[in-house]
């Protein structure tokens, strides 16, 4: 169910962006060349949608839970990789068509999050569909810009890299906590201060110290964009040992759970999706030439290098003095949740109940009332803005509790029409409450400041 | 019935969801309240209309599909700045986001203070109807002879709202057409979906 949601919703979102190229070229008078690119990449599109389509109905039975023997199953899980396949290409091959400039609100998200006014990093969009980060020096060094002139050049800082279907995603901006999380390490050389042992590479400590980063401000749902963009690999990577790079997914759920835990942070709210995963991994081992003993063996071997450093790493990341992502967070963004699902944004809350406020309004009387009993009555109405950590985690909770309601009414079966313009919606409509919150909360901090210095 | 400050504050959290208004963020209540409106803050989106690259607005023209050709696009920064130049038009919306309940209709205007400055905030359609969710979108036009500076979260408008007589029978957000409905960031115009646009004689539709 997670895989088919994933992958629905990204389709919907290289719909949506093919379209909007479409309107940019035709707009642009582009020659013909570039309108062709963008042709080919739409009929390549909807090829495998259309061969997805063609098994609507088996997927249509397997989400009302009606059982499928094992060539039905089989089935439905092809007709998922065909359109796995067409999403991972055409979202590639996005390369080749004219970028667009990441959502401010993802700044947003990040200076709230880290606190900071100059990230000093830039957001740029990517066709990998997995987000990455960058030093600007170092890809100087590797385009052999003459020393001299890259003294000219070195403010550039990092850059974080985030694929272009999530553009309009704050979701999957979860992931660019960790990439900045590679930031932070650089500057304060965490990573480089702590000693591998022998057979580890110092990058893999790196992905550690930025998932724990990343945990730290976020919460549990910095790993969700992470397992459900891995759910949607069709197979696993095949590893003959560690190297550079990232700890095996299930050793890096495991690791930030236990220092969420250690941080008094529960990740309850989020149970069936990390089964999800487990289930979704084991089937992919199982899928292996070898069993899977190639992954395992490398697991366990990152597993006994890296259980010992997560202490030091941990105690080196809480010294950093970041915002903390708390248990209250999480209480807080179940209460969004609730907000989110009336259809509104969720920047902000009252901070006494609404019972009280109305009690205390109906208690004036018109004409009678002093004007500073009636503007503390009126203040009980000012909300305060909510951390971006909160918007994400309700975002998160408001996604994993609709999806499957909405997949279902997206594949009705029973010989009627699966119509994805259903979920293509729900996602829009996702998108857009959580881009106006976290708009929302940046300007309503920033008012509250001009506010204060009154 | 124009609703007071007072009615207004308390259809805010009236615990009947028939009659519960909603405007999110009330950042602060104290100056937001007037004695019978409440002010509206300025977003971060703005819209402005290019006159470059097409020589008329057309009947047909889908100018939502087409918003990329015909305007031009501005998101600032929550401390960002934008120059409304004398005569200019952009379109923009209200930081808030309403709900209005069935029974409760509402009318965006400017404010005395950003008036004299020459600021207009609307052209034509400052009504809200009941039932409507979104943003509110500001028209606006500097009627001055200098560029008036704007930052996301001024006061420029103020919003009051009428009692009808009875709850509307067919509501905003139950309205066939409704084009501007939960919006959550200004919209371009959708003119070309109303019928009498669509379904234009072509013979006599625009080159």
């Amino acid at each position: 169910m997670c895989v088919l949601s994933e992958v629905i919703e990204k389709l919907s979102r290289l719909d949506k962006i093919l379209k909007s190229q479409k309107v940019f070229i035709t707009a642009q008078g582009a020659d013909e060349g570039s309108a062709s690119a963008l042709d080919t990449l739409i009929t390549f599109l909807a090829r495998h949608k259309g061969t997805f389509l063609e098994s609507s109905d088996l997927v249509a039975a397997a989400l009302q839970g009606v059982p499928l023997n094992q060539a039905q199953e089989i089935g439905v899980l092809a007709a998922i990789e065909i359109l796995i396949t067409g999403v991972r290409k055409v979202h590639e091959l996005l390369l080749l068509l004219p970028r667009e400039t990441a959502k401010p609100q993802a700044s947003f998200l990040l200076r709230d999050c880290f606190g900071r006014e100059d990230l000093r990093a830039s957001i740029v969009l990517t066709n990998f569909l997995s987000a990455y980060e960058y030093r600007f020096e170092d890809i100087l060094k590797k385009i052999n810009v003459e020393q001299e002139e890259r003294e000219h050049l070195k403010q550039g800082g990092n850059v974080l890299c985030q694929a272009f279907a999530d553009r309009e995603n704050p979701l999957a901006w979860a992931v660019l906590a960790h990439e900045y999380g590679h930031c932070l390490d650089e500057e304060h050389a965490i990573s480089q201060g702590i000693r591998p042992g022998d057979g580890l590479d110092s990058a893999v400590v790196a992905e550690t110290v930025a998932d724990f980063v990343a945990a730290h401000v976020l919460g549990p749902a910095s790993l969700l964009p992470i397992l459900f963009l891995e759910m949607m690999q069709p197979q696993l990577k095949r590893l003959e040992r560690i190297s550079a790079g990232h700890p095996p997914t299930p050793l890096r759920v495991q690791l930030v759970r236990d220092y969420l835990r250690d941080l008094g942070v529960g990740t309850a709210d989020f149970e069936l999706e990390f089964t999800a995963y487990e289930h979704d991994y084991a089937r992919k081992l199982q899928r292996m030439d070898d069993g899977g003993r190639s992954v395992e063996a490398a697991g366990q071997e990152a597993r006994s290098f890296l259980v010992p450093l997560a202490g030091p790493i941990s105690s080196k990341v809480n010294s950093l003095g970041l915002r903390r992502f708390e248990e209250q967070n999480s209480i807080n963004a179940k209460g969004l949740r609730e907000t989110l699902s009336r259809r509104q944004p969720i920047s902000s809350r009252r901070l006494r109940p609404d019972n009280e406020i109305f009690g205390a309004l109906n208690s004036l009387t018109s004409g009678q009332t002093p004007p500073d009993r009636a503007y503390e009555a009126l203040s009980g109405l000012d909300e305060v803005p909510v951390p971006s950590s909160e918007i994400l985690t309700a975002g998160w909770i408001y996604k994993l509790t609709s999806f499957e309601g909405k997949l279902v009414e997206t594949f009705p079966g029973g010989g009627r029409q699966p119509n994805l313009a259903v979920y293509a919606d729900y996602v829009d409509k996702v998108d857009d409450w959580l881009l106006k919150s976290l708009e929302l909360a940046a300007v309503h901090a920033e008012v509250r400041r001009r506010l204060d210095v009154m | 019935m124009l609703l007071s400050d007072i009615d207004i504050a308390m259809r805010l959290v009236n615990p009947d969801p028939l009659k519960r208004l909603v405007v999110t963020p009330i950042i602060s209540a104290k100056r937001q309240f007037g004695p019978s409106s409440l002010d509206v803050r300025l977003s971060t989106d703005f819209q402005r209309l290019e006159n470059m690259n097409s020589p008329y607005l057309a009947l047909g023209k889908r100018l939502p599909d087409e918003e990329r050709a015909y305007t031009e696009r501005v998101v600032l920064a929550a401390d960002g700045r934008f120059f409304l130049h004398p005569g200019e038009f952009v379109l923009a919306s209200t930081l808030e986001y309403f709900r209005l309940p069935d029974d409760l209709a509402g009318r965006i205007e400017g404010r005395s203070s950003w008036g004299r400055r020459g600021l207009l905030v609307h052209a034509t359609a400052g009504f809200v109807d009941p039932g409507f969710a979104g943003v509110l979108t500001f028209e606006l036009s500097n009627a001055g002879r200098l560029p008036i500076e704007l930052t996301p979260g001024l006061r420029i408008g103020q919003v009051c709202f009428f009692q009808m007589s009875s709850r509307s029978l067919v509501p905003y957000y139950a309205k066939q057409g409704a084009k501007y409905f939960e919006a959550t960031t200004l919209e371009a115009s959708k003119a070309d979906t109303d019928p009498e646009v669509a379904n234009q004689n072509p013979a006599r539709r625009s080159p």
